[in-house]
């Protein structure tokens, strides 16, 4: 059975270009479009990584972050942040709040595929 | 009247900002300090309220002009993924029909063809093979029938010469006279056994040629028959054979397209994908252009900070502040060197830190 993530971003194209890359490797896809959205899609799927833009309205990254962090039922699920942010205290920031890495677009895709598969939940 | 102590301010301004306009006023306002005060602040006044009209006509279509643009870009770069999106989702759909319909299933097609129709072929041979067993229990009875006849010529043959042996005895019978008399009666029924005996043996031949040109004419219809059968059953082999062949090449025709099509759409897949993470530059360029637009926004605020005391408290524009504001809103490295540079710069390479 297929894997999920979650792909947390208000660009509609980046979402598309990371769906193709995901789904090109056989994972499932599901779409919010801002941190809010993307707390309510985590309605008890099962999600096994999430990847999260940082600068987003509504919610930003790092606060939808620790917002997950607060529902047991996604506690341990790894979250990559996916931003034009380069910035180390920003990382430092995704960090504090349990980010597990921090991915500087634009990415590649062998190397998002690569780190997606080094995090992803069994 | 506007006394140099006075101007100061607007003059610092004017050269930090190298605005010849006001070098200008200054000028006019050294004059007006020495020979006529009136016309260095009214000059000024009506540049103050020049950039009043500025900011508050020109920054908006400028902040405008580039929201429009990052909009427009985001629609258009949206709606163009998502197509390139569909195309790449369609191919996936043309690559699993080559993987396992049109080559798995062509070739099971054949499969099943080929055995059904080698079943037909099959029951044709096992059918003429019947015959040929029919035409064999045929050859046997006309053997048998031959042997038959024989026998009624070999009975046809014992009736003559026991004839011919109650006609001695008859003969000597008579010679003997009286005494041969009742012998004589013997020989006589014994020549007439042999005369039915005779006649029932030619009976028996000619029945047995009978039977021997019936089964004769049945022989020779059944074996032009089964000839005639051999030939269809061969040429229907051989059609079967040539229609198996004809589907072989074209099952492998169409499997070779199949590979050839999945390899063309693999190819197009992956440079559709490749080229979509180039559109990755949508998010980029539409946040610097975000950027630029507060800034421009923030143009107005500091120009209202700067005169907000009117002529006599004129402060120099804080354009280090702005500056700095556009500064702390960039998120790109590339942003941070075009604002130290002045000049383009290349993107660069993305990077990942595991936490």
């Amino acid at each position: 059975m297929a894997k999920t993530i979650l792909i947390v971003d208000d660009s509609a194209s980046v979402r598309q270009v990371v769906g193709i890359t995901l789904r090109g490797a056989g994972y499932d896809v599901i779409e919010g479009v801002d941190g809010v959205d993307g707390l309510a899609r985590l309605d008890g799927t099962k999600v096994h990584l999430i990847i999260s833009d940082v600068n987003m309205p509504r919610m930003d990254g790092i606060a939808f972050v620790r917002e997950v962090k607060k529902l047991p039922a996604y506690r341990f699920t790894p979250i990559v942040m996916l931003t034009t942010e380069s910035e180390e205290r920003k990382k430092l920031e995704g960090q504090a709040a349990g980010a597990k890495a921090w991915v500087v677009k634009p990415f590649q895709p062998a190397q998002m595929l690569a780190a997606v598969s080094k995090l992803i939940l069994p | 009247m506007l006394s140099m102590t006075l101007l100061a301010p607007a003059l610092a301004a004017a050269s930090a900002g190298g605005l010849g306009y006001l070098a200008g006023a200054r000028r006019r306002g050294a004059a007006g300090a020495a020979g006529g005060p009136a016309a260095g602040e009214g000059a000024v006044e009506d540049y103050l309220a020049s950039l009043d009209a500025f900011a508050a006509t020109v920054t908006p279509v400028w902040s405008a002009q580039l929201e429009s643009t990052r909009l427009q870009m985001q629609t258009a770069i949206t709606e163009l993924v998502t197509k390139f999106a569909g195309i790449v989702q369609l191919l996936d759909t043309v690559l699993r029909s080559t993987d396992h319909g049109v080559a798995g299933g062509s070739s099971d097609v054949f499969e099943a063809s080929s055995s059904r129709l080698g079943a037909v072929v099959t029951s044709l041979d096992e059918a003429l093979e019947m015959r040929r067993h029919a035409l064999d229990e045929l050859r046997v009875l006309m053997s048998l029938n031959g042997e038959m006849k024989a026998m009624t010529a070999d009975v046809t043959k014992i009736a003559s010469q026991t004839h011919l042996l109650a006609l001695n005895a008859a003969i000597e019978a008579a010679r003997v006279g009286e005494a041969g008399r009742a012998f004589t009666v013997v020989a006589t029924e014994v020549r007439q056994l042999a005369d039915l005996s005779g006649a029932t043996g030619e009976r028996i031949g000619q029945k047995a040629e009978e039977v021997s040109a019936a089964i004769g004419a049945a022989l020779s219809m059944a074996e032009a028959s089964a000839q005639h059968e051999g030939s269809l059953v061969t040429d229907a082999n051989e059609r079967v054979h040539a229609v198996l062949d004809d589907l072989r090449a074209l099952v492998e025709g169409l499997q070779d397209a199949s590979t050839e099509l999945g390899r063309a759409a693999e190819g197009i897949k992956h440079e559709i994908s490749g080229s979509l993470v180039q559109f990755q530059f949508q998010d980029r360029i539409g946040q610097t252009l975000e950027h630029l637009r507060e800034c421009i926004d923030a143009f107005p605020v500091k120009l209202d900070e700067a005169q907000r005391g009117g002529v006599p408290e004129l402060r120099p524009l804080d354009a280090a502040g702005l500056l700095e504001s556009l500064k702390s809103s960039y998120t790109m490295v590339e942003e941070h060197e075009t604002h130290v540079g002045g000049g383009s710069v290349p993107v660069h390479e993305n990077e990942i830190t595991f936490f």
